[in-house]
């Protein structure tokens, strides 16, 4: 008995609760990914956007992280891009200058 | 399969089911980013991508390790990299000394336990009633920055537009979730000899051997323990607050900082915490370095105290 409750959780379950946390939101400090047009997208950590002078367009700070762009929306969230705006793209060559020292 | 081990894999399982469902319930929509880019992932308040091993990373968190004065520090720290038109540039750039200069009580604070643990480290033994000292200094003064620098934020809010409003308050936010990391999640007291942790930075720093290493860990591990179970946990409560109230004042058209009654209340939290960690990590350490080791920590404490001092 015990070791079919047990089949049953390895299974079903577990495997359910894998596809499940994979599809969803994270909604933590510590999620990490977000799935959408083809690509996984994580937003920036803290030690990276402290960091970094933003571009601003379109009335949001803009940081670029590991080949995309990332903002923080009225609501909070973190938002990428499909397709990089055109007023980013001059951005991206001079971003890594936009880097500052960790205190003065 | 014994009971426990069954029991242990359903509640991971439910655990992890209820994980997902729960972030699913959490999304909002995305705001319409326009502008010729199409928006893409959203990804909520909170989120984080993998934890930044870069040097520059690895520098901030050190230097969290290292510096208790609160949320005005935050502040004080994000100006830098807040990125303003240039028109602006000067008149922040003078907010941002202001402020700096303001706040040279709290660096003095700093500064002195920073030299209690040295003169205890070169001698091998550490006060521990100058630390108590040390630190309550560190606490009393962290209380006293807020006022003194209410209307230097004040004049910076105004300065600002609002998406550079919105910018500083997602940096201090920001550093402030590196600074808990750094100084406060529970279950990374006894990992600070992994890549990134405190003792891992002093064991380059040092030469540490792997012994020194693992008799640090669990001299540390230990020690957070039993200030935990004398003070209990580190509560996020009330920085979490005055981090709410902050970030939404600030994004507002008006501001007065003078208004916020939370951060009397968070610095002190953070002061004294971030304080009594640092401490014990040394004097974890102190008992295991050899004499040489003890000569180079207390002179980086030295070098760093007077740093602190000058600024």
């Amino acid at each position: 008995m015990k070791r079919s409750i047990a089949s049953l959780v390895l299974g079903v379950a577990l495997p359910l609760a894998a596809v499940a946390t994979v599809v969803a939101v994270p909604s933590t400090a510590e999620a990490q990914y977000r799935y959408g047009y083809g690509r996984y997208y994580a937003p920036p950590p803290p030690a990276y956007y402290t960091r970094y002078r933003p571009v601003y367009y379109n009335g949001y700070a803009h940081y670029y992280y590991n080949n995309s762009w990332y903002y923080r929306d009225a609501y909070g969230n973190w938002q990428t891009y499909e397709r990089e705006p055109d007023y980013l793209v001059g951005h991206r060559t001079t971003w890594d200058g936009r880097v500052v020292p960790v205190y003065r | 399969m014994n009971r426990m081990g069954l029991s242990g894999v359903v509640l991971a399982a439910l655990v992890a089911v209820g994980a997902a469902v729960g972030g699913c319930g959490s999304n909002s929509q995305p705001a319409n980013a326009g502008g010729g880019g199409a928006p893409g992932g959203v990804v909520p308040a909170g989120s984080q991508a993998e934890e930044d091993m870069s040097p520059g990373a690895v520098e901030l968190r050190a230097f969290h390790r290292h510096h208790h004065v609160g949320f005005i520090g935050f502040a004080l720290m994000s100006i830098d990299s807040l990125g303003v038109t240039p028109e602006k540039e000067a008149q922040v750039e003078a907010l941002r000394k202001e402020l700096h200069e303001k706040m040279h009580p709290a660096h003095e604070a700093e500064a002195g336990l920073l030299v209690v643990l040295a003169d205890g480290i070169a001698a091998g033994n550490i006060d521990l009633q100058k630390v108590d000292a040390a630190t309550a200094k560190i606490a009393e003064v962290s209380t006293q920055m807020d006022d003194v620098t209410n209307d230097t934020l004040n004049r910076l809010h105004a300065i600002l537009a609002p998406p550079e409003r919105a910018a500083l308050a997602d940096k201090v936010e920001g550093h402030w979730m590196i600074w808990q990391k750094a100084n406060a999640e529970e279950e990374a007291h006894n990992r600070q000899h992994e890549e990134g942790g405190h003792i891992a930075h002093l064991a380059k720093e040092l030469a540490l051997t792997p012994d020194q290493v693992e008799k640090t860990r669990a001299g540390f591990t230990s020690q957070m323990a039993a200030l935990s179970a004398a003070r209990g946990k580190f509560d996020p409560a009330a920085a979490d607050a005055h981090l709410r109230a902050f970030s939404q004042a600030f994004a507002a058209e008006q501001f007065d900082a003078r208004t916020l009654q939370t951060a009397d209340k968070a610095n002190l939290s953070l002061a004294t915490w971030g304080a009594m960690r640092m401490a014990r990590l040394y004097e974890a350490m102190n008992p295991v370095l050899t004499p040489e080791q003890r000569t180079k920590l207390a002179a980086l404490l030295k070098d760093h105290a007077a740093k602190l001092e000058r600024k």
